[in-house]
């Protein structure tokens, strides 16, 4: 599981025929206090998110065992919108 | 998945059993502002992307071999879709494959 801003969507003609009617998000990884990395995915929309906002992508072939991406080829998936985290020291809002 | 730009094809004759008649591609991993990023690799493209495509391809070993159809495959990444466009309005971009 890795924490990942929402920075674009992907618009994909010529594609695996179980890939087909997903909503394909370009997610950058981030840090646990919101500092971006340069590490890019392409996941695969599960619950319904914007740009911008934080979410929380489940990469390998555990992607597969959300109830839509279920024997789809797919290794990444956003599985939740993050609102806050509370850490010990300090808590964030997105 | 991830995004990468093919930028050549790999013709081998002499290879693995289970790698006979696999298109191989070499890609190239980008960023956002479609730079380069990483080194090359090597994977399978089922899809006949040309060279200069932008593609987005899945690294998981589990699904690779679903896609195939075979129990196991020593291939590791495999193209599963072309890019036509990325959408960034925050970011001010738009990426066109």
């Amino acid at each position: 599981m890795k924490l990942v801003k929402v920075i674009g969507s992907i618009t994909s003609t010529i594609k695996d025929q179980s890939l087909s009617g997903f909503k394909l998000l370009l997610v950058q990884s981030i840090g646990i206090d919101f500092t971006e990395k340069e590490d890019y995915y392409v996941a695969v929309d599960t619950i319904g998110l914007g740009e911008g906002e934080i979410g929380i992508i489940c990469t390998g072939s555990t992607a597969k065992y959300t109830n839509i991406t279920r024997h789809k080829n797919v290794d990444a998936s956003i599985v939740a919108k993050v609102e806050r985290i509370d850490l010990e020291n300090y808590n964030l809002k997105s | 998945m991830r995004i990468a730009k093919v930028i050549g094809n790999v013709y081998a004759t002499l290879k693995h059993e289970k790698l006979k008649g696999i298109k191989l591609s070499v890609i190239q991993p980008i960023n956002i502002k479609g730079e380069d990023a990483g080194s090359p690799i090597i994977v399978a493209d089922y899809l006949n992307a040309a060279v200069g495509n932008m593609v987005y391809w899945i690294e998981d070993g589990t699904t690779i071999c679903k896609i195939v159809g075979k129990r196991s495959i020593p291939l590791r990444g495999a193209i599963v879709g072309l890019i036509d466009s990325i959408d960034m309005k925050n970011n001010k971009v738009s990426l066109k494959g």
